[in-house]
C-alpha cells in the first residue's frame, strides 16, 4: 500500500465524515465573528486617533490664526501610534501600551501618563478579546484535535489495525501518511477560512496574509503532531479524546497561565504606584529648590525686552533641568520593566501557544516591541522639539509663519519588515516543538503496533 | 429496602468505581495542586500589593502634609494618589483585579481615571493569565465531572451492568439517583478541598467575618454549579446508549458553556453597548464643563451671574470690596460645575457597563458559568461593583478635600499687598479623611440574586433531565 493510496483513502474517509464540514462551518462562523470584532475594534481605534489628530489640527489652526500675538515655539504636541496594516488580526498588547503621547516641551518626561487612561469595560478586558488570534491560538487546535484524535485509535477499535499491520506495512510512514492527509483536508481549508476572514476584517496586506498563512500552517502542523503522538498511546477513541482535551488544556491554558504566575513571582513587575509617588516627591523637591533659587536670583529685566519672554526661558530651563535630574530614576524603572518583559519574551519559546500569539501580534503590529518602538520614537521626537526650542530661545527667534508651515508633526516609522527575526523565531520555536513531538512519536512508534 | 437506601447503595458502589479509576483521581489531585499553587502565588502577590499600597498611602500622606504654608489651590493641584484596597478573597478569585486601576490620582478640576492596571506593559504571555482556584472550579471541575460520569450508564459494559441491575428489580430512579449522588458527592468533595486549601491563604490576607461568610456563599454557589454538571452528565449518560455520543455531547456543552460563552458574551455586550474611548470621554466632559449641558450655557456666564448676585447681596461694586475672597467662590463654583459634569458622564459610562452586564447575563441561558462567575467575583470583592465602590469613595474624598481647600480660599481674602492667602495645608485638611469602602453582604446578595435564580433554574432543568433519563430507563426495562 503506497503512502499516496493511504493518504487518498484517509482524505476520502474524512470527507465522508459529517464532522469535518460541521467543524469547518463552525470555524467559519467563529472566524467571521472574530474578524468583525477585530474590524470593529480597529474602527474605534481609528476614531480615537482621528479625534487626537483633529484636536491637534484645531490647535494648529488657532495658533496660525493668532500668529504673532505671542511667540510661537513648538506647534506639534501629540505623537500617535497608527495601527498596523494587519491590525484587525490581533488586538494583542495594543490595549496594554499607550498609543498617544503628549510631547509638549514644557511638560515633564512622563509623556504617556496624560494620555494612557483606559475606560473600556474591565469585564470585557478580563474575558479577553474575541479576535482572529483567539480563534487561531485557542480554537483552531480544538478543531484540529476534534477531527484527528481518533487517527489510529478507531482502526484499533474496529480491528482494522490488526489486519493492516499483518501486511508488510511500516507503521511510521502509515501514520504519517494518515496525519498528512488529515492535515491537507483540515488545515488547508482552515487556513483559507482564516485568510478570507482576515481579509474581510481589512487585513489585506499581501505580505501579511502570506505570513499569516505560514504561521497557521506551522501551528496546525504542531497540533497534527500532537494528534499523532496521542494516537500512538490511546487504545480507545474515548481515551484519545480525553488525552487530546487534556493536552489542549495544558498547552493552551494551564502551562502559559502557570508560567505567567511563576514569572510574576520570579521577576515581579516594578511597582508603578510607588514609582509615581517617588517621582512626584523628587519632582516636588526639585521644583521647590528651583523656586527658592529663582527667588534668590531673579532674572534682571532686560531692555529692550526679548521676543521670547524670560519667564518662558526660566520655565523651560527648569523643566529641562528637572527632567535631567529625574532621568536616572526613570531609567532604573524602565530597566526593571525591561528585565521582566525579557523574561516573559524568553519563556514564550517553550510554549507553542504563546509563541503563536506572539507571532500573530507581530504580524498585526500589536506586539509589545512595536509599542516600545513608538515610545522611543515619541521620546526622540520630543527631544528634537526641545532642541529646536532651546535653539530658538538661544537666538531669541520665535517661529516665523514660513517655518511654522514647513514644520511636520510626528510620524511613526516602522522599524522592521514583516519577516522579522522575532516573528521567525516564534515560528521556529513551534517548528522545533513539532519536531520534538514527532521525534518522540517516532521513538515510540512501536506502540501503534500493539492491539 | 427503600428507594433512598437503594440509591445510597448505588452511590457507594459508584464512588468505589470512581476511586478505582485512578487516572481521574490523579487528575483531580493535579488540579487541586495547581489550584493550591495558584492560591499561594496569588496570596504572595496580594501580600506584596498590600505592603506596596500601605507604603504608597503613607508616602502620599507625608507628601501632602509636608507642603507647609502655601496657596491652598496650589495644594489642590499637587494632588495625591489613593490606592485601591486589596481584597483577601482575590487569592481565590482575582476577578477583575488585574484589569482595573489600582490607584486614583486626585486633584482639582478633574476626576481622573484609575491608573496602574497590573495588566499593562506585558508581553504575549500576559494574554494567557487568569488561572485561579475559581477558574479551576468554573472550567476544569466540570470537565472532570464529565470525564468521571459520561460512561456511568452509557457504553456497552455500563449498559449491560445497568440491564442486570434493572433486571434484579432496582428502580431506575434509584440507579440514576445513586449515580447522581455519587458524582455530586465527588464534586462536593472537590469544592470542599478547594475551599479548604485556599482558606489559609485567605485568612493570612487578613480576612474578617464578612470575607469568610462571603467565601462560604461562594462555596455554596460552586456546589450548585457543579451539581448542574453532575446532573447533566448523568442525564446524558442515561439518555445516550453510546459512551462516545455521550462524551461528544457533554464535551461540546462544556466547550460552549465553560470556554466559549464566557468569552463571547462580553464581546457581544460591547458590540451592542459600545464604550467610548478615554479621549472621546474627556473631550466631551471638557466641552460640557465649559459650555454647559445644553451647549449654550457657558460656565463663564454662570459665574458672572453668581458674581452679580454676590455684589448685590453685599451691596458693593467690585469683588475686591466683598468680605469674602471671590477667587475662592469662583474655585468652589468651578469645582462644583466640573464635578457635576464628570458625575453625569461617569454615571452614563457606568450605565453602559450595567447594560453590558445585562447582555452578558442573557448568555446564562446557554451557560451556567455566566451566572456563577459574577457571583464568585461579587462575594470575593473583585467585581466591578466593588471597584466602583472604591472609585465613588475616592471621588467623595476628592471633592471634600478640594472644596475644603477652596473654602479656605473663599473665607480668607489675601492680606493687603499680597496676591494669595497662604495656609498650612496639613492643618486645613486635617478633618478630611478617606475611608476605604466596606463590603456589605446584603448589598452583594441583592445584586447577585438574579445569578442565584439562574443557577437554581439550571439546577432544576438539569435535575429534570436526569429524572427524564431515569423515566426512559424505567420504560425500556
Amino acid at each position: 500500500m503506497s503512502m499516496f493510496a493511504t493518504g487518498f483513502y484517509e482524505v476520502r474517509r474524512l470527507l465522508r465524515d459529517r464532522a469535518l464540514p460541521a467543524l469547518l462551518i463552525l470555524l467559519l462562523v467563529l472566524s467571521a465573528y472574530a474578524a468583525w470584532n477585530g474590524a470593529d475594534w480597529l474602527r474605534q481605534r481609528d476614531a480615537t486617533i482621528n479625534l487626537v489628530k483633529a484636536t491637534e489640527l484645531e490647535e494648529l489652526a488657532t495658533m496660525r490664526a493668532e500668529f504673532g500675538a505671542y511667540p510661537a515655539l513648538t506647534p506639534y504636541h501629540y505623537a500617535v501610534l497608527p495601527p498596523g496594516a494587519m491590525a484587525s488580526l490581533s488586538i494583542g498588547q495594543a490595549e496594554a501600551y499607550p498609543f498617544v503621547a503628549d510631547t509638549s516641551v514644557f511638560r515633564d518626561a512622563q509623556i504617556f501618563r496624560r494620555t494612557s487612561a483606559d475606560i473600556g469595560s474591565p469585564t470585557v478586558r478580563a474575558a479577553g478579546r474575541f479576535d482572529l488570534a483567539f480563534v487561531i491560538v485557542f480554537l483552531l487546535p480544538l478543531i484540529i484535535v476534534a477531527a484527528t484524535y481518533d487517527l489510529w485509535s478507531r482502526e484499533r477499535e474496529r480491528g482494522v489495525a490488526a489486519i493492516v499491520l499483518a501486511q508488510p506495512v511500516a507503521i511510521g510512514p502509515l501514520i504519517a501518511a494518515k496525519a498528512l492527509a488529515r492535515g491537507v483536508a483540515l488545515v488547508l481549508p482552515s487556513t483559507a477560512i482564516i485568510l478570507v476572514a482576515a481579509a474581510f476584517a481589512g487585513a489585506r496586506d499581501p505580505g501579511g496574509l502570506v505570513t499569516l498563512a505560514l504561521a497557521v500552517l506551522v501551528y496546525g502542523g504542531f497540533w497534527l503532531a500532537v494528534a499523532v503522538i496521542i494516537s500512538l498511546f490511546a487504545r480507545r477513541s474515548t481515551e484519545a479524546a480525553i488525552g487530546a482535551g487534556a493536552v489542549w488544556l495544558i498547552v493552551v491554558v494551564m502551562a502559559p497561565s502557570l508560567t505567567l504566575a511563576a514569572a510574576d513571582l520570579a521577576a515581579p513587575p516594578p511597582s508603578e504606584m510607588q514609582f509615581a509617588t517617588a517621582l512626584k516627591q523628587r519632582d516636588m523637591q526639585i521644583a521647590e529648590r528651583q523656586r527658592l533659587y529663582r527667588e534668590a536670583n531673579p532674572t534682571p529685566v532686560r531692555a529692550p525686552a526679548p521676543r521670547i519672554p524670560d519667564r518662558w526661558r526660566e520655565r523651560f530651563a527648569d523643566r529641562v533641568a528637572a527632567d535631567r535630574e529625574l532621568a536616572p530614576m526613570i531609567e532604573a524603572h524602565e530597566r526593571a520593566k525591561y528585565k521582566r518583559r525579557r523574561l516573559l519574551d524568553t519563556v514564550r519559546f517553550v510554549l507553542p501557544s504563546v509563541a503563536m500569539q506572539d507571532a500573530l501580534d507581530r504580524i498585526a503590529g500589536s506586539d509589545a516591541d512595536r509599542a516600545l518602538a513608538f515610545q522611543r520614537q515619541a521620546h526622540t521626537f520630543r527631544a528634537d522639539q526641545r532642541r529646536g526650542t532651546e535653539e530658538r530661545m538661544r537666538r531669541d527667534a520665535p517661529l516665523t509663519l514660513a517655518e511654522f508651515d514647513r514644520l511636520r508633526g510626528f510620524e511613526f516609522r516602522e522599524s522592521r519588515g514583516l519577516f522579522n527575526a522575532a516573528m521567525l523565531a516564534d515560528l521556529m520555536a513551534i517548528v522545533i516543538g513539532t519536531f520534538i513531538v514527532l521525534l518522540a512519536a517516532w521513538i515510540r512508534r512501536g506502540r501503534a503496533a500493539t492491539p | 429496602m427503600s428507594a433512598a437506601s437503594q440509591a445510597l447503595g448505588v452511590a457507594a458502589t459508584q464512588l468505589l468505581l470512581m476511586w478505582r479509576e485512578r487516572r481521574l483521581v490523579w487528575l483531580a489531585i493535579i488540579v487541586l495542586l495547581l489550584a493550591v499553587a495558584s492560591a499561594a502565588t496569588n496570596a504572595a502577590r496580594l501580600a506584596a500589593q498590600a505592603a506596596e499600597r500601605q507604603a504608597v498611602a503613607a508616602a502620599e500622606a507625608r507628601l501632602w502634609n509636608s507642603q507647609g504654608v502655601i496657596d491652598p489651590h496650589d495644594a489642590a493641584h499637587v494632588g495625591r494618589a489613593v490606592p485601591a484596597p486589596v481584597r483577601p478573597l482575590a487569592a481565590f478569585d482575582p476577578g477583575l483585579t488585574d484589569y482595573v486601576g489600582s490607584s486614583v490620582f486626585i486633584e482639582a478640576h478633574a476626576q481622573n481615571i484609575a491608573r496602574h492596571r497590573p495588566i499593562e506593559a506585558g508581553a504575549a504571555l500576559s494574554r494567557f493569565g487568569g488561572f485561579s482556584a475559581a477558574w479551576a472550579l468554573q472550567v476544569v471541575a466540570p470537565l472532570l465531572i464529565i470525564l468521571a460520569g459520561f460512561g456511568t450508564m452509557s457504553g456497552a459494559v455500563a449498559r449491560e451492568r445497568l440491564r442486570q441491575e434493572l433486571g434484579a428489580g432496582a428502580p431506575a430512579a434509584a440507579l440514576v439517583g445513586g449515580r447522581l449522588i455519587a458524582l455530586s458527592a465527588a464534586a462536593g468533595l472537590l469544592v470542599l478541598a478547594m475551599i479548604g486549601i485556599c482558606l489559609p491563604a485567605i485568612i493570612l490576607q487578613g480576612a474578617g467575618q464578612v470575607e469568610i461568610t462571603g467565601f462560604a456563599a461562594i462555596g455554596g454557589a460552586y456546589v450548585l454549579y457543579l451539581l448542574v454538571f453532575c446532573a447533566l452528565t448523568v442525564a446524558a449518560s442515561g439518555l445516550f446508549a453510546s459512551a462516545r455520543t455521550s462524551l461528544v455531547v457533554l464535551l461540546a456543552f462544556w466547550a460552549v458553556a465553560a470556554l466559549l460563552a464566557p468569552r463571547i458574551a462580553p464581546a457581544v455586550s460591547e458590540n451592542l453597548e459600545p464604550t467610548p474611548s478615554a479621549q472621546a470621554f474627556r473631550a466631551t466632559v471638557t466641552e460640557e464643563a465649559e459650555k454647559g449641558v445644553s451647549g449654550h450655557d457657558p460656565a463663564d456666564r454662570r459665574l458672572n451671574a453668581l458674581r452679580d448676585e454676590l455684589l448685590q447681596r453685599y451691596n458693593v461694586r467690585d469683588v475686591a470690596e466683598l468680605p469674602i475672597n471671590f477667587r475662592g467662590v469662583s474655585l468652589e463654583f468651578g469645582e462644583r460645575n466640573s464635578t457635576e459634569t464628570y458625575n453625569r458622564h461617569f454615571d452614563r459610562l457606568y450605565a453602559v457597563y450595567r447594560r453590558q452586564e445585562a447582555v452578558q447575563r442573557a448568555f446564562a441561558i446557554i451557560s451556567p458559568a455566566i451566572a456563577v462567575q459574577p457571583w464568585s467575583r461579587g462575594f470575593a470583592g473583585t467585581d466591578f461593583a466593588a471597584h466602583l465602590a472604591y472609585l465613588r469613595g475616592v471621588e467623595d474624598y476628592r471633592y471634600r478635600l478640594v472644596q475644603t481647600l477652596n473654602h479656605e480660599v473663599r473665607t480668607h481674602p489675601p492680606p493687603p499687598g499680597e496676591r494669595y492667602h497662604l495656609a498650612d495645608i496639613a492643618t486645613v485638611t486635617r478633618s478630611v479623611a478617606y475611608a476605604p469602602p466596606e463590603q456589605h453582604l446584603a448589598q452583594i446578595v441583592a445584586a447577585q440574586a438574579p445569578d442565584l435564580l439562574i443557577l437554581l433554574a439550571w439546577t432544576i432543568v438539569a435535575l429534570g433531565l436526569a429524572a427524564l433519563s431515569a423515566l426512559r430507563l424505567e420504560r425500556r426495562s
